[in-house]
């Protein structure tokens, strides 16, 4: 007996602890969704955000557009259920979602994160 | 939770429009006939060789970096952000089994056994850093469903400790080679070369991109993981040292046949590129080199078969020597029994002759046979 445990020393250990790993990364982020989020949200350059500017390539009208962003980071179950008050949780732009935009009072772990001039002001939209 | 701004995949992993994307071109090339090799090698030496543990190792091996492969597959192609996040620690554990696995490889392969318990010990205590912290914020805390990946929610820590694995694995492996090089046979040391050369070329592509790109990426220095791809042709080299260690040292006494199908699986695995090949340049390296492995396969090949073939011509030798051998025995014995058969029938007249001839001469039996006369 002591000599097949020592043979399969590493079986018995090695097997249960990657088990356990597997099952509670998959438990943590799949079914808890405890982690953070985050993404480019709405920002409104008129008001008193900074916002970051930045671009891309649009096909219908063969031409760049230039949009305004800012960063926001948030619980992912917070995420999914204000998504939910948008009428979707598939791939909606959290632009156009007004819930997802702005860090909610219950939201400890929320932080909005506008563009830094002085670290490089060709990022910011002013 | 979706990153928004990219097509979902189809089947998991496929994604039609991978070649509109910046670093996506090599995607699928580096990573799908590289865990093909990479299976194709390791059950073939399961199968041909179930009672080396070497082989039983090398085929762990492929399967966890083919089981990374694929997770980083899913990683680059979906965008469902629960799933990937569930799968992202997976990237630690997998890397860390293949530095421990390539160790422990090293060791069997030199001393054809098993290592002691103190050794194993050792690589629990190794691993179960990264297996009991997969799944907290030391791993990975969250998710950027805007880029589409987690690099910037990795713990320094923890990716360290898995990449120092990785270097720990090459440093440990790099002395394990040099003292049995130092003692063995020439023949071994051939195979220690090749074998170790191509192990060592493997964990240090393989790591050092990884470590390097993801951390890039993280930081926000590199765009993408992209360049992590390149890492992944280590193995590829490392399955084909395995592959020539076992058609010309019969490393794992694997036969012909299934040297020669790793030869053949080898040079479909390079021609599969002309499939991902978009320009001139690419179809003139892809052929030149499926023009080397033919060239260099059939050669192998070749080699294996006259050596193979003198090996039966010299067994089928022996053998007829040993039936001749048993017949000479034969014949020797029956030539024994003959003669002491004939000596004894011989011997027992020839005594009674010689006895009656002793005394013919002396003239003894003639007097004792003539009649006395008559006075």
């Amino acid at each position: 007996m002591l000599n097949i445990l020592k043979k399969y020393i590493l079986l018995f250990t090695l097997v249960p602890l990657l088990l356990l790993a597997v099952s509670s990364s998959y438990y943590r982020f799949m079914v808890t969704k405890d982690f953070l989020v985050s993404y480019e949200a709405f920002c409104d350059p008129i008001t008193t955000e900074n916002c970051y500017v930045s671009s891309y390539y649009d096909e219908s009208c063969d031409c760049e557009v230039i949009y305004e962003y800012k960063y926001i980071e948030k619980k992912a179950n917070h995420y999914k259920e204000q998504m939910t008050l948008c009428g979707s949780d598939t791939q909606l732009d959290p632009m156009e979602c007004e819930a997802v935009n702005f860090c909610a009072d219950y939201e400890a772990d929320c932080t909005v994160t506008y563009c830094d001039t002085t670290e490089d002001p060709s990022l910011c939209a002013r | 939770m979706y990153c928004y701004l990219f097509e979902a995949p189809k089947y998991l992993i496929y994604y039609s429009n991978f070649r509109e994307l910046d670093g996506y071109t090599l995607l699928y090339y580096s990573h799908i006939p590289t865990a093909v090799i990479t299976l194709i090698v390791g059950m073939f030496l399961l199968f041909n060789a179930r009672k080396s543990i070497s082989a039983k190792l090398l085929f762990l091996i492929s399967i966890f970096f083919s089981g990374w492969i694929f997770i980083s597959l899913i990683a680059w192609t979906n965008i469902n952000a629960d799933l990937i996040l569930s799968i992202w620690p997976l990237f630690g554990i997998f890397q860390a089994f293949i530095s421990i696995l390539s160790i422990y490889f090293v060791y069997t392969f030199i001393n054809k056994e098993d290592v002691s318990l103190l050794v194993k010990t050792s690589f629990i205590l190794l691993l179960a850093p990264v297996l009991l912290f997969a799944h907290t914020n030391l791993s990975v805390s969250g998710f950027n469903i805007t880029d589409c990946d987690a690099f910037g929610y990795e713990g320094l820590v923890y990716k360290l400790y898995y990449t120092f694995l990785g270097l720990l694995s090459m440093v440990w492996i790099a002395i394990l080679l040099i003292r049995e090089y130092q003692t063995a046979s020439e023949k071994f040391k051939k195979q220690i070369v090749l074998i170790g050369s191509g192990i060592e070329f493997f964990l240090l592509s393989f790591f050092i991109t990884t470590f390097v790109v993801t951390y890039l990426a993280g930081i926000k220095v590199l765009p993408d993981s992209g360049y992590e791809m390149y890492g992944l042709f280590g193995m590829t080299v490392f399955m084909t040292f395995v592959s020539i260690s076992i058609v010309k040292f019969k490393t794992f006494n694997v036969g012909v046949a299934t040297s020669t199908s790793l030869v053949i699986a080898l040079a479909l695995i390079t021609a599969s590129k002309y499939t991902f090949s978009e320009n001139r340049f690419d179809l003139i390296l892809t052929t030149v080199t499926l023009i080397l492995v033919a060239i260099a396969g059939y050669i192998l090949i070749h080699s294996v078969r006259k050596e193979i073939a003198q090996r039966v011509k010299l067994q089928t030798l022996t053998m007829e020597l040993e039936k001749a051998n048993v017949r000479l025995k034969t014949l020797d014995k029956q030539k024994s029994e003959f003669v002491s058969i004939a000596s004894h029938q011989l011997r027992s007249p020839l005594t009674s002759i010689r006895g009656y001839a002793s005394m013919l001469s002396e003239g003894s039996f003639v007097l004792f046979q003539k009649k006395p006369k008559n006075p």
